[in-house]
């Protein structure tokens, strides 16, 4: 029954995707005279964009400014996302990213072709050096934004490009990145958010200290690690007690029925309380279960 | 307490629009060109109500005096839209009018402000 709770999740990627993208072509089509939905509010994408406010954190804090293209909006988004994720943790990056969203869905035709050897064939030495460089991408992205005074990280950006590409405002070096991207979802699951996105960086680090986190009951556990070969993020689950790693994105694919039998994880604010099941009292803790513990 | 998926989703939907809706109350909500946000409410209404300009590029609210006063060559402004009496004209009601692109016709005036 909790895997159909996947849709709920679905339905808001979906809902985010379309939204921000009427929110984007009712932009483009406004500029040259006509509004297609008049419902949705004529505005660019930067106003409404929440890593404006931390591209644009040192000019911010320094002077009170925010580069150019950035509003007071874009301050409101930013701050609003930032109360989701001190609640609940990098819940923008799997419930409303639509470039997380497209990544997913291009994953799904990966899925698909290369079935259980999709999202391995990085090598996990590798993917473990690899992911720190979305550090470097985003102190690479609040340095350049502040000594340029303009939004550098637009020249790369594959969101901003993905709205943009059949305007003359997507820029080449954004296409790029987004064919990129979505090419190697074929192969990896959601490999900008993994390798790349500087705002996923962001709302990891304050993940880490979020209210809600996954946890895991030891005592329930059999660690079977199909929790581990469900994240797509490449966390080994299995051999944590509490899933704070700041690349976990609160998508909750771990605790579905389908890669948790035994109920071990949960997502709760509380402190675990480690009994063990009536069910599970007879059973033998291997010795692999108690190092994972 | 355990939070299933359902609840995360609603309460996405309740802080951020919700916050949006509280941030346009509290007249803080500010989506055209402003480049100073320190400047306090007063700041951000007028640059709700396009009356301030964005000193470095053309944008949505940019009138032809802004553009003048940015840097942009007055015989490059009337070769897009002929006679540019009004100053208080937005360059980009003039594109819709003369049925052009505005994307186009801003990133052509931009390179005149970023030569300045």
């Amino acid at each position: 029954m909790r895997n159909k709770s996947r849709w709920y999740r679905y339905s808001m990627q979906i809902f985010f995707f379309v939204f921000i993208g009427m929110i984007a072509i009712n932009h483009i089509f406004a500029e040259s005279g006509t509004i297609l939905f008049s419902f949705i509010p004529n505005v660019s994408l930067h106003a409404v964009c929440p890593f404006g406010g931390i591209e644009s954190i040192i000019s911010l804090v320094t002077a009170g400014t925010l580069v150019p293209k950035l509003q007071a909006s874009t301050l409101v988004v930013s701050a609003l996302v930032l109360v989701l994720t001190l609640v609940f943790g990098a819940v923008f990056c799997s419930f409303i990213c639509p470039l997380g969203t497209i990544q997913e869905w291009f994953g799904k035709i990966g899925r698909k072709i290369f079935k259980k050897r999709y999202n391995r064939f990085i090598p996990a030495r590798l993917h473990n050096v690899l992911r720190h460089f979305r550090y470097v991408s985003l102190a690479a992205t609040i340095l350049l934004t502040y000594n340029a005074a303009k939004l550098v990280f637009l020249e790369v950006d594959p969101y901003y490009a993905m709205y943009h590409f059949f305007t003359d405002e997507a820029t080449i070096g954004g296409l790029i990145v987004l064919g990129a991207t979505l090419v190697g979802s074929l192969f990896v699951e959601r490999p900008w958010c993994k390798y790349a996105c500087p705002y996923g960086a962001a709302l990891g680090l304050l993940g880490k200290i979020s209210i809600f986190k996954i946890k895991r009951k030891a005592a329930a556990c059999n660690s079977c690690t199909l929790c581990d070969r469900q994240c797509p993020m490449n966390i080994e689950i299995s051999g944590m007690k509490t899933i704070g790693h700041s690349h976990c994105i609160r998508c909750m694919d771990c605790i579905d029925d389908t890669s948790c039998r035994r109920n071990a994880l949960v997502y709760t604010a509380r402190k675990i309380q480690e009994t063990v099941p009536a069910e599970d009292q007879t059973r033998t803790a291997t010795p692999a279960e108690g190092g994972m513990s | 307490m355990k939070l299933p998926r359902i609840i995360i989703a609603i309460s996405i939907i309740v802080v951020l629009f919700g916050g949006i809706a509280a941030s346009k109350a509290l007249g803080v909500w500010a989506t055209s060109a402003s480049r100073n946000i320190s400047g306090g409410q007063g700041n951000q209404n007028e640059a709700s109500s396009g009356e301030e300009h964005d000193s470095l590029e053309i944008s949505g609210s940019t009138t032809i005096g802004q553009a003048l006063e940015m840097g942009v060559p007055e015989e490059v402004l009337i070769q897009y839209f002929g006679d540019i009496g009004d100053r208080n004209a937005v360059i980009k009601d003039l594109s819709a009018k003369y049925g052009l692109s505005f994307g186009k016709v801003k990133s052509a005036l931009n390179i005149y402000i970023d030569s300045e």
